[in-house]
């Protein structure tokens, strides 16, 4: 196993593809993150989100981003809300839009997604990946058996060098 | 590798609460380790391949 998280890591990043899958007809549609500012606060309609995003744009120590298709930039598939600390990105918020949650979810993919640009993020910014996060406690075994991820304590979770590699790799490289 | 289907019932969701200090040092000492353990790992791979070079 040790050997398999070593090779993963050596992948060579060369082109940028991310996608997420349509849940019932399984095709699959390129993506693409931005970055919101102040000014595209009003993509954002409250009724459409859990989360006060507003508020998370307004904050200047923290990055929000939104996942959108590549073919329709003006639909918002998910959000993300990140802070650059001293040694890693924390990941403040994680978000599918209302169409994507829940058992008639439209596309399948976008929180995986949101957490790879996030590794990528780190990984670009020097944290060689490293991610740290919160988890619902139902949510821990989930996390690290898709993403890789490792429990620090209770809901204390983190990405490590390897883990975002293999992440970067799978939604970043064709 | 395809991309990371979350299940049908289940909404991968993040709320995050701030982390207190002894956290963050507890993370920072694993990534000091991480970076340590790269930085070997890559001073054998150039070991290796100027042993490779010289046979």
């Amino acid at each position: 196993m040790k050997h398999k998280r070593e090779r993963l890591a050596d992948f060579e990043i060369d082109k940028l593809t991310n996608s997420i899958e349509n849940v019932r007809t399984e095709e699959t549609f390129d993506t693409e993150i931005t970055q919101l500012k102040v000014r595209d606060i009003k993509l954002i309609h409250k009724a459409d989100w859990l989360f006060d995003w507003k508020t998370e744009i307004k904050d200047k120590s923290k990055e929000v981003y939104k996942l959108s298709t590549v073919n329709n930039p003006s639909v918002i598939q998910g959000l993300i809300s990140i802070e650059e600390k001293e040694d890693h990105i924390f990941m403040h918020l994680v978000e599918s839009a209302r169409f994507n949650r829940g058992k008639d979810k439209t596309y399948f993919g976008v929180p995986g997604n949101l957490v790879a640009f996030a590794c990528k993020v780190s990984k670009e910014r020097g944290y060689e990946g490293f991610v740290a996060f919160d988890s619902k406690t139902v949510l821990v075994k989930h996390y690290q058996e898709t993403l890789g991820a490792i429990q620090l304590r209770g809901q204390r979770m983190y990405l490590d060098d390897i883990a975002a590699q293999k992440l970067i790799y799978q939604y970043f490289k064709a | 590798m395809g991309l990371i289907k979350e299940p049908k019932n289940v909404d991968l969701t993040i709320q995050s609460k701030p982390w207190n200090e002894e956290e963050l040092a507890e993370l920072s000492t694993i990534i000091q380790k991480a970076k340590k353990a790269k930085k070997a790992r890559a001073k054998r791979k150039s070991t290796n391949r100027s042993k490779k070079q010289l046979a």
